[in-house]
């Protein structure tokens, strides 16, 4: 680890600020994503700007909306009983979040930023157009098996992470973001940028930028929500393919849907196309299947990872029976 | 390059060789680069295959030692490796691209070292850390609180584990510096009047360990996870034990033993 300053921003102003001036400067919030990358040498700021004295923290009502501070811990956001009835999805992501020791410490805007990853970005010895820009991506004719089948390019198939983010998709959830000039809301979907030809750059956070807040709408299809997460082990696992499902369903048909997919992806991956075929249907067995088999279009598996298409169906395929009430 | 020339060596100086790497890669853990440095030098000079067998068996740390040194290989770069350079130089304006390596890096106009007071178990402990420091390194290597142990040091064994406020966390995964005035709880901390705490009795009446290395984070995870009242069950046990490994595989025991102490604490 190289050496670093440290300083810790009282307010918010003044962490962008220092975050803008101060060069190669990083935040560090809960640390949990920041302090391993940081050992393993993938990170060397000059400068970490704590930030966890920010007044960003806690879960409270907003009118329609629920709101949770950036700054919240993933364990009080999953135990939050306005979460777990409102929108379960988000709590049943979370619990399948890391470990409890990791959840007690990493914030919600921390999840968010951290990165998206594959074996050769966290191996410092090896290219990758991630960490310098164009260095190459090894992972194309490498070991891809954990690698994204959804949203890559030939510079970068890391694939996108976190449980957290697939659940706000599916509702709605916009961020409130404050910066250098001031405040700006943004949807999360617009939160994490596709790889394209510029993998280094992850989301479309300016410059001195820091998640405020997560705002949440309270709706009916959030509130019958499920995420269903596939992995290598029983837990304390990333996912090799998950499926957020949040739906409305009115006199037996599917009035409102929302469908996200994780593992499988660069970024956190709305699949609207599967909504379309969906909406207005009855949801019925033929219908998940229908789902699950529209979820794969546009997939282009590397050599490693071609199961990931089989499991992303049936991951999406089984969301769907849960949040019809078919499983 | 010098080391395809180097003679043929015994296995006595394969053995030294590797000890000497792997304290390297210790040293390399602990953030002593110096000392790391020195270490690997030694050693391959008496062996450089063996260095390289140790830096290839080690996948979490000692990436500095591999890209430098010629026979290690690069973690899981495959044969069909081909760079792509044709990637355009884009703007580095985005908070991301900052602070990688690979990149120049200007002094911090921010200090590098620290005088802090933390309190653990209940007494302040002043002294004065670097800001790299993580919580673990203080309390091993400063304060000489060796009960908590060090294993993957990146929060994925928590055999690091100890409650912070209460809450169970990786001590590896946090600055020293950034725990100031908190309380800090440690295995140390949890026996009361020489009596041990019912968690550790526990371990103890169900054989919950082998070699004892992952026990004091299992255990204070333990007593966190009982605080948190989600030691309900088996299934939720084992659940939410999943962030600390016993590679003895003492996995039955150790749910045993949280049970026990959980009914007691009920």
């Amino acid at each position: 680890m190289l050496p670093f300053g440290y300083t810790a921003a009282t307010d918010a102003k003044a962490a962008s600020q220092m975050l803008t001036q101060a060069p190669e400067s990083m935040a560090i919030a809960g640390g949990t994503d920041m302090l391993q990358l940081l050992r393993e040498g993938v990170f060397a700021p000059s400068t970490l700007v704590d930030i966890n004295a920010l007044p960003f923290r806690g879960i409270e009502p907003d009118g329609e909306n629920l709101r949770i501070g950036a700054l919240t811990r993933l364990t009080d956001i999953a135990d939050d009983e306005r979460v777990r009835n409102g929108f379960p999805v988000l709590a049943q992501a979370l619990d399948e979040t890391a470990s409890p020791q990791v959840r007690n410490m990493a914030t919600a805007g921390g999840n968010l930023l951290q990165r998206t990853r594959c074996l050769y970005f966290r191996d410092v010895a090896v290219p990758c157009n991630k960490r310098i820009p164009g260095s190459g991506c090894p992972a194309w004719d490498g070991q891809n098996r954990m690698n994204a089948i959804l949203g890559g390019t030939e510079h970068c198939i890391a694939a996108y992470p976190g449980d957290m983010a697939n659940a706000l998709l599916v509702v709605d959830a916009e961020l409130i973001v404050c910066g250098p000039h001031g405040e700006r809301r943004l949807p999360l979907d617009t939160l994490h940028r596709q790889p394209g030809d510029t993998p280094h750059l992850e989301t479309s956070l300016q410059a001195g930028e820091l998640i405020a807040w997560i705002v949440l709408p309270f709706s009916s299809h959030a509130r019958n929500s499920n995420y269903l997460k596939l992995r290598d082990r029983a837990s304390f696992e990333w996912a090799l393919a998950s499926a957020a499902v949040a739906m409305e369903i009115a006199s037996d048909m599917v009035r409102e849907i929302r469908i996200a997919a994780g593992g499988v992806a660069t970024k956190p991956w709305r699949l609207q196309d599967v909504e379309r075929l969906l909406v207005g249907r009855r949801l019925d067995e033929a219908a998940c299947k229908t789902g699950g088999e529209a979820a794969t279009r546009g997939a282009h598996p590397r050599p490693g990872n071609s199961f990931k298409t089989t499991l992303l169906q049936r991951v999406v395929e089984h969301a769907l029976r849960i949040a019809g009430g078919l499983a | 390059m010098a080391q395809d020339n180097a003679p043929p060596s015994d296995e006595g100086g394969k053995f030294q060789a590797r000890r000497l790497a792997e304290q390297g890669l210790e040293a390399e853990r602990a953030g002593d680069e110096v000392a790391a440095d020195r270490l690997f030098a030694e050693a391959e000079k008496l062996d450089p295959d063996a260095v390289a067998d140790v830096l290839n068996e080690d996948e979490s740390v000692g990436q500095r030692h591999r890209h430098r040194h010629p026979r290690a290989i690069p973690l899981h770069a495959g044969d069909g490796f081909r760079a792509k350079t044709a990637l355009p130089a884009a703007e580095l304006g985005a908070w991301q691209a900052k602070g990688t390596t690979g990149r120049s890096r200007s002094p911090s106009p921010h200090p590098t070292s620290f005088t802090i007071t933390l309190r653990v178990n209940g007494e302040a402990c002043d002294l004065t850390v670097d800001a790299r420091t993580t919580l673990l390194d203080a309390l091993r290597d400063r304060l000489h609180v060796t009960g908590t142990k060090k294993g993957c040091a990146l929060g994925q064994c928590g055999s690091c584990t100890v409650l912070l406020d209460g809450h169970r966390i990786n001590a590896c995964l946090i600055l020293a510096v950034m725990v100031q005035q908190r309380e800090i709880e440690t295995i140390e901390g949890l026996a009361r009047d020489g009596q041990l705490h019912p968690l550790q009795q526990a371990f103890i009446d169900h054989d919950a360990l082998q070699c004892g290395y992952c026990t004091p984070g299992q255990i204070m995870s333990g007593v966190g996870l009982i605080a948190e009242g989600r030691a309900t069950s088996n299934e939720q046990i084992r659940e939410q034990m999943s962030g600390n490994i016993c590679r003895c595989g003492a996995y039955v025991n150790i749910v045993a033993a949280i049970r026990q102490a959980a009914g007691e604490e009920v």
